[in-house]
């Protein structure tokens, strides 16, 4: 600091994105991954994947329908979103992003339809353009992050990577949840769901604690952000997400393969699921709570 | 033709015309600022000094705003600035996350993205820009980047301290200023402390955002 203080300025927006954005995100997350975790274990298990058929569609779905939901009441101009399709400018991550999500929302409804009608060849069709569909559906929200400039913590590649992370660990603790209440997986289905949960969540933690340590040596900017995070007035959500999110699901998983005691791992899944949310908005947050001018 | 603007901040009083005729000329909501002037007072009695600095859209040659908007609604025009169309806006508020100078807000009234446009209605019609005009010191010099005799060319090849705010993201600003230092352009060289603002103590706006 040069001895200097801003005594005269105006009032400025604060948080431009808030809680609807971070909802977006996540929901995202679990529809994107319940997509990526069910086509694995379709494929995996052919025949034992009725569970998988089913719920990948219905989660899919759902939570695509709560993202769709915020994002549209987060404009300024609800009505106008229609304009993203007609006026279409491709070199944002955001108008790109409508257009994939569009996609991913039909293979969703086939996804669907292949279910109530049991025509399995139909999803079995849509494998590969659906996982691309869900790929790009997942990090087209890294783009906009990093399209951000002068946010200087967003970076679209740490962003997207931490994004497909998000996604499976969100998909598992999805499938781990919806079979506590329907159950119909075996043993084998649940300890690799398990496996993906907890795998998920160590690397994502390493990724948020490498960007602690790391990001005084990138710029000023994010150095004071990562500030904000560890120490300042969205500490309480960012420290509570990493424990949600991460701490609290890998433990309960180990246990829960370890002693064959199922229920501990959803627990770990409710816990992974709330602490996702606390700690994507923590994310979103941090770097909005500094000056830009 | 590629329109840019120069502050020579040695000139600049802090009068606040620029804003007040930039408010009247563009029908500015009372809450938002296309313009601002910042005072920043730096050091310890006696040996102060306050810093002045207007604060406006940088019209940037890789404007990070007009690559974001889902919608093209920011859009460059011929002479180089970056225009808002605020019938086609969506309201995102994708520019005011992509412009690293806080020079985009979204008009309470209108809930479109609005900014500075270097008055280009004036412009259109052979004037200047209203906060040009209205400078009693002529600390704003605005012109033709192009013309290598326009005012603005040749203050900035007489000049070696040229100065553009935050050059290391690369967003090539066609907003200058000389005789300025990293107290008064960088945002996180000088501290914002709660409450001690001299005229209000208003320091977010409740329009937009929240969490």
């Amino acid at each position: 600091m040069l001895g200097a203080e801003v005594t005269f300025d105006v009032a400025l927006p604060k948080v431009v994105w808030g809680w609807l954005v971070s909802t977006n995100m996540w929901a995202k997350s679990i529809s994107t991954g319940a997509f990526f975790v069910g086509l694995y274990f379709i494929k995996k298990y052919p025949d034992q994947d009725a569970f998988f058929r089913k719920w990948l569609p219905i989660l899919g779905i759902v939570f695509i329908g709560i993202t769709l939901l915020v994002t549209i009441l987060d404009l300024h101009h609800e009505f106008r979103f229609w304009k993203i399709f007609l006026f279409a400018h491709f070199t944002s991550a955001v108008t790109i992003g409508a257009w994939v999500v569009s996609g991913y929302v039909l293979i969703l409804l086939a996804a669907f339809w292949s279910w109530v009608t049991g025509n399995r060849k139909l999803l079995d069709r849509l494998v590969i353009p659906g996982f691309i569909l869900a790929f790009f559906s997942t990090i087209y929200t890294a783009g906009i992050l990093g399209q951000s400039t002068g946010r200087e913590v967003w970076v679209f590649s740490a962003e997207m990577i931490s994004m497909l992370l998000s996604a499976t660990l969100a998909g598992s603790a999805a499938y781990l949840a919806v079979d506590a209440i329907y159950g119909s997986l075996n043993e084998k289905m649940k300890r690799e769901l398990g496996y993906i949960l907890f795998g998920s969540a160590g690397l994502l933690a390493a990724m948020f604690i490498g960007e602690l340590v790391f990001a005084e040596m990138h710029s000023e900017y994010a150095e004071k952000v990562v500030e904000i995070l560890a120490f300042g007035e969205v500490a309480p959500w960012f420290w509570g997400g990493m424990f949600l999110a991460f701490i609290v699901p890998m433990v309960l998983v180990g246990i829960a393969t370890e002693k064959k005691r199922y229920e501990y791992a959803v627990l770990g899944s409710l816990s992974a699921l709330v602490g996702l949310w606390l700690i994507k908005h923590a994310w979103l947050i941090a770097p909005q709570s500094l000056p830009l001018s | 033709m590629r329109l840019g603007f120069l502050v020579d901040l040695s000139r600049c009083m802090g009068c606040m015309a620029c804003a007040v005729s930039c408010k009247a000329e563009n029908n500015v909501p009372l809450e938002s600022w296309r313009l601002r002037v910042k005072y920043i007072d730096q050091g310890e009695f006696p040996e102060t000094k306050r810093h002045y600095v207007p604060l406006r859209c940088n019209h940037c040659d890789n404007a990070p705003c007009e690559r974001i908007c889902p919608v093209s609604a920011l859009h460059y025009l011929p002479n180089g600035i970056v225009n808002v169309d605020h019938d086609r806006c969506i309201g995102c508020a994708s520019c005011m996350m992509a412009c690293p100078y806080n020079a985009i807000y979204i008009d309470p009234l209108t809930n479109s993205a609005d900014k500075c446009t270097y008055c280009a209605h004036r412009i259109e019609v052979g004037l200047m820009p209203a906060c040009v005009v209205a400078c009693p010191t002529h600390a704003n010099i605005f012109g033709d980047l192009d013309d290598p005799e326009s005012e603005i060319s040749k203050y900035l090849q007489e000049h070696r301290d040229v100065m553009v705010r935050k050059p290391e993201l690369n967003t090539k600003p066609k907003h200058f200023y000389v005789r300025g230092s990293d107290v008064a352009l960088d945002p996180l060289a000088s501290e914002r402390p709660e409450g001690f603002t001299l005229f209000t103590e208003v320091k977010y706006l409740e329009h937009i955002g929240g969490h």
